[in-house]
């Protein structure tokens, strides 16, 4: 509901300002964009950037919900599979040490965070992909290329502090060339979250009761955890680091699903068998569906909305939108939780 | 008769050319006079007017007293080097910028210890150094002021604005015990200042930024090279700081639709690559690149508050403004040069 307001508010928004019936017309103008002003500015600067942020967030959102149901944790977020930091220690590697060019960074980013994606899989291996120590094992990535990034950013040089405006997450100057490279992952991440929601629900699942139905636990969280690696690598390449949209837009799609239970006869036969993970109380009245089908492109949705909404808030006085989600998100967290507390 | 006649006239004769003998040799005296104080001068510049002990403030408002003229001075920042060269001293330590000594300084800086970056100074070195005065940017080592005053005096200051430039330049004279040097020196500027700012034709419009990959930064009014441009009757459109109470910020980011908007007819453009930001659409759009009036500028603009920065970057920025009244500076070391950029061709 919100999406479509945000999306057209944050287009009028910005240095030049536009009316949304300029805008209507900008979006709509077919000639070269380069011929009218407005035209211009709404589809080669201010579209890119909506686009791009809307990208990041269903993304983030979608990932959040994986990593959430793979590691079976309430509070699990991209950031603990160690691909923020990965994707950011890339980034500036390749900025303070090597002086690539903004593209080349992108790819450089994006690979950073395969990596140390793969790295987390590949410790938490022996254990075979156990939620716990997969957990641990994003937890210690994170933190070595974080340690990684202090010092790099130690030994940078003086004028390198602009680094600290893309390490807050930023969707400033973003154009087309930025969509071009984040959509086919995005695109491809999300396909692969909602063919993948059957298998996802099971994981919720105790590991021994999900073997007993036949699934390959292992296999399938590696390759669910891959999905929230290329999704959130991607995304971190092109925006950097937004913190919190992974962990809250998956909990705003739960509270909300539970307030407006849907009816059992929606759920999947697989889904009904479930026995939710929920550090909350769970009367007859408001029973949580946990179908990922549902979920996964409700995150995804909820992400973007809220990305969009933190951009609009940023662009005000140009802050990195990453600070925004966090204002944002920290709050409404808060929220959440009291919320499903008196539930 | 006409010897009695001419006597007189030859000893008026004889008086006149002793007396022009005796003022030519005063001439001749004073000029010796002055041309050896003028050598001593430029000899041994060490030389002090003033009188010792001297006790100066620097901006952390801390109390710094001199027994004795320093004799090295180790520079954190470009700032205290530029400023003891032009006192007639040389600098024995200097700090890094981007792991590069400032160009505009030429080749004396290859004579200075490489003290590291601006930002973290090597301690040990400095220690081996063992300077007599210290001149650093608060900003940058107000962490480290303690250790910086256990090797040896300590001066620290915070250098934005034209004002800040004037006063640490009278302060170091100061300490130097060249007051009535430090004076002269701001006095000069103020005079040729005043003599651009008559002679700028103005109705020009420019920009000073520098970037971190896609992240675009510009100076507001207040900072002394945006200041030089106001005297010089270019209009910087990124304007003032909204909080003007305050030194700091003295730059905030700039979205591209910004600087579309702003579209100055000059942009000057610190560090980064031959074409920052070149890939985005607005870059085409600017009239300043079209025009190929954008400039890559060097060290100085952004660390002008020394004596010879702030005269190189009065005279440079006139040239690049109105190329039809100011010559091209010749005396600017090439490296430190601004250099015309060009992105039409991708």
């Amino acid at each position: 509901m919100l999406l479509v307001p945000a999306s057209l508010a944050s287009l009028a928004m910005g240095d030049t300002p536009l009316s949304y019936s300029q805008v209507v017309q900008a979006l709509n103008d077919s000639t070269d964009s380069t011929d009218s002003f407005e035209a211009f500015i709404v589809q080669e600067l201010r579209l890119p950037r909506l686009v791009t942020g809307l990208l990041a967030g269903a993304a983030l959102g979608m990932a959040g919900a994986l990593v959430q149901a793979i590691t079976r944790n309430p509070l699990g977020t991209p950031d603990l599979m160690g691909v923020s930091a990965g994707a950011s220690f890339a980034i500036v590697l390749g900025f303070v040490l090597l002086g690539l060019s903004p593209a080349s960074l992108l790819a450089l980013g994006t690979l950073g965070g395969f990596i140390a994606g793969l790295l987390t899989f590949a410790i938490a291996w022996k254990t075979h992909l156990n939620p716990i120590h997969l957990t641990l094992s994003g937890m210690s990535i994170a933190l070595f290329f974080t340690a990684g990034i202090t010092i790099l950013l130690i030994s940078a040089d003086a004028d390198a502090n602009g680094i600290y405006y893309w390490l807050a997450g930023s969707l400033m100057n973003r154009t087309w060339q930025h969509v071009e490279q984040l959509y086919p992952f995005v695109g491809i991440g999300l396909i692969l979250g909602i063919l993948f929601s059957r298998p996802l629900n099971l994981l919720m699942l105790d590991d021994i009761t999900s073997r007993s139905l036949g699934l390959p636990v292992q296999r399938w969280r590696l390759l669910l955890g891959f999905t929230a690696v290329v999704l959130t690598a991607a995304t971190v390449a092109v925006a950097g680091p937004i913190s919190f949209i992974g962990l809250v837009a998956p909990h705003i799609v739960k509270l909300a699903l539970k307030l407006k239970s849907l009816p059992d006869q929606t759920m999947q036969p697989e889904a009904q068998a479930l026995k939710p993970i929920q550090p909350h109380k769970q009367t007859q009245d408001h029973k949580q569906t946990l179908d990922h089908k549902i979920i996964l492109p409700l995150s995804a949705l909820t992400g973007a909305t809220l990305v969009c909404l933190a951009d609009w808030g940023a662009k005000f006085q140009e802050v990195p939108v990453g600070i925004l989600c966090i204002l944002l998100g920290g709050p409404l967290f808060v929220y959440l939780i009291r919320k499903q507390d008196a539930l | 008769m006409s010897l009695a006649l001419c006597h007189p006239i030859g000893s008026q004769t004889t008086n006149t050319r002793s007396r022009l003998l005796r003022m030519a040799g005063l001439v001749f005296t004073l000029a010796v006079g002055c041309l050896t104080l003028k050598q001593a001068v430029a000899t041994d510049t060490t030389s002090t007017t003033d009188q010792f002990p001297v006790s100066v403030q620097d901006d952390r408002q801390v109390t710094v007293i001199f027994d004795n003229a320093p004799q090295s001075v180790a520079s954190i920042s470009v700032f205290g080097a530029d400023l003891i060269s032009a006192l007639g001293q040389q600098a024995t330590g200097l700090s890094t910028l981007n792991h590069r000594q400032s160009a505009y300084l030429g080749d004396q800086t290859k004579k200075m210890m490489d003290l590291g970056e601006v930002h973290e100074t090597d301690m040990e070195r400095l220690t081996e150094l063992n300077p007599d005065l210290i001149i650093g940017l608060r900003q940058y080592t107000e962490p480290f002021a303690n250790k910086f005053e256990e090797i040896g005096h300590f001066m620290a200051f915070d250098l934005t604005t034209y004002q800040d430039s004037d006063q640490a330049i009278q302060k170091v004279s100061q300490a130097m015990g060249l007051n009535s040097k430090g004076q002269t020196l701001n006095q000069e500027f103020s005079d040729q200042l005043a003599q651009y700012e008559q002679q700028a034709p103005g109705k020009v419009s420019a920009i000073l930024i520098w970037h971190w990959a896609d992240t675009l930064y510009a100076f507001y009014d207040h900072y002394l090279t945006t200041d030089i441009m106001a005297r010089l009757k270019v209009k910087n459109v990124m304007g003032a700081t909204p909080t003007p109470a305050l030194k700091k910020p003295d730059s905030t980011v700039l979205s591209m639709e910004k600087l579309l908007r702003l579209n100055p007819d000059v942009i000057l453009s610190f560090t980064g690559d031959d074409r920052p930001i070149s890939y985005h659409p607005v870059w085409q759009k600017l009239k300043a690149v079209q025009n190929k009036r954008v400039y890559r500028i060097n060290d100085q603009y952004v660390m002008p508050h020394g004596p010879i920065a702030r005269d190189m970057v009065l005279r440079e920025m006139a040239h690049l403004f109105y190329p039809q009244v100011f010559d091209k500076t010749s005396d600017i070391p090439a490296a430190a040069q601004a250099k015309a950029l060009t992105f039409l061709a991708r």
